[in-house]
């Protein structure tokens, strides 16, 4: 693994309730938004941090097998489908995915479920960044 | 604050590590804790964070009168590291992510690229107080700038 230059913690909510097929479209993250590109990522689960700033509970290690990642580059699908139960560093003794660098079009992207299950928490995605020339 | 023993537990070369305790569960939700005991300390380049188990047999350093913390109150914050342009380095890392528990063979930790935080301005921001007062080890491995 790569050491870390910047990181910073997105936090996507989920809607009260998923079905097979859900799309949940990722949250404008501004401060993300220009002159860096992400060189990895990971998630956590209840176990690693309860709650989300505003006080929702974070999703559980169960609910979150429901769900996969599908990240922009612009308009194109740059990681398609990638389970987000591969991004938990829980199952990985703590080796987080690396990427090749790219600037993710944030509210282009989505998770989508391939389950029913009660949702109203929300997904941590921890993103490892570095800045480009000119920020 | 150094305690005997670790100092020179390195694990980068050229790295020197040095130890601070960040104090728990009073408070309110989203409060933000700093870390007085690094306050004033010359900027540093800061390569690898973590969080050695403070109940470990093996890290039992956690100032006397206090409850180490374990995972119950660790799961309930998140560490933000500031520099002095007032820009995030780290933000909203939650602190398991550095937690190191040798008996369980969880070797959490985090490498960084030389970040330079500002102490005074980086936090640690618990979500949910428990009311027990308690400390956990934040293991700062640093390259002399």
């Amino acid at each position: 693994m790569q050491a870390i230059p910047r990181s910073q913690t997105v936090y996507i909510p989920l809607p009260q309730s998923l079905s097979p097929g859900a799309k949940v479209n990722l949250p404008d993250v501004p401060e993300l938004r220009q002159g860096i590109v992400a060189v990895g990522f990971e998630t956590v689960t209840s176990d690693l941090l309860a709650f989300a700033p505003d006080g929702t509970q974070v999703v559980t290690a169960g609910d979150l097998a429901n769900l996969s990642l599908v990240l922009l580059d612009k308009s194109t699908q740059r990681h398609r489908n990638v389970p987000m139960l591969s991004l938990y560093t829980g199952f990985t003794f703590g080796v987080w995915k690396e990427v090749v660098p790219f600037l993710p079009n944030w509210q282009g992207s989505w998770l989508v479920s391939g389950g029913s299950f009660t949702g109203g928490t929300v997904v941590p995605l921890v993103v490892y960044y570095k800045e480009t020339a000119g920020r | 604050m150094n305690a005997p023993g670790v100092v020179g537990r390195t694990w980068e070369p050229r790295a020197t590590s040095q130890e601070t305790f960040v104090l728990l569960g009073t408070g309110k939700q989203g409060d933000e804790i700093r870390f007085p005991s690094l306050d004033g300390r010359t900027p540093r380049k800061v390569v690898r964070l973590s969080v050695p188990d403070g109940s470990d047999t093996w890290r039992p350093f956690v100032p006397v009168g206090y409850k180490p913390a374990e995972q119950t109150e660790l799961r309930l914050a998140t560490l933000s590291l500031v520099d002095e342009r007032n820009t995030y380095l780290v933000r909203d890392l939650p602190l398991l992510l550095l937690w190191e528990q040798g008996k369980a063979n969880r070797p959490f930790a985090r490498y960084f690229a030389g970040i330079v935080p500002s102490w005074e301005r980086s936090y640690v921001t618990v979500y949910q107080p428990t009311g027990v007062l308690c400390a956990f080890p934040l293991l700062v491995d640093y390259l002399d700038t």
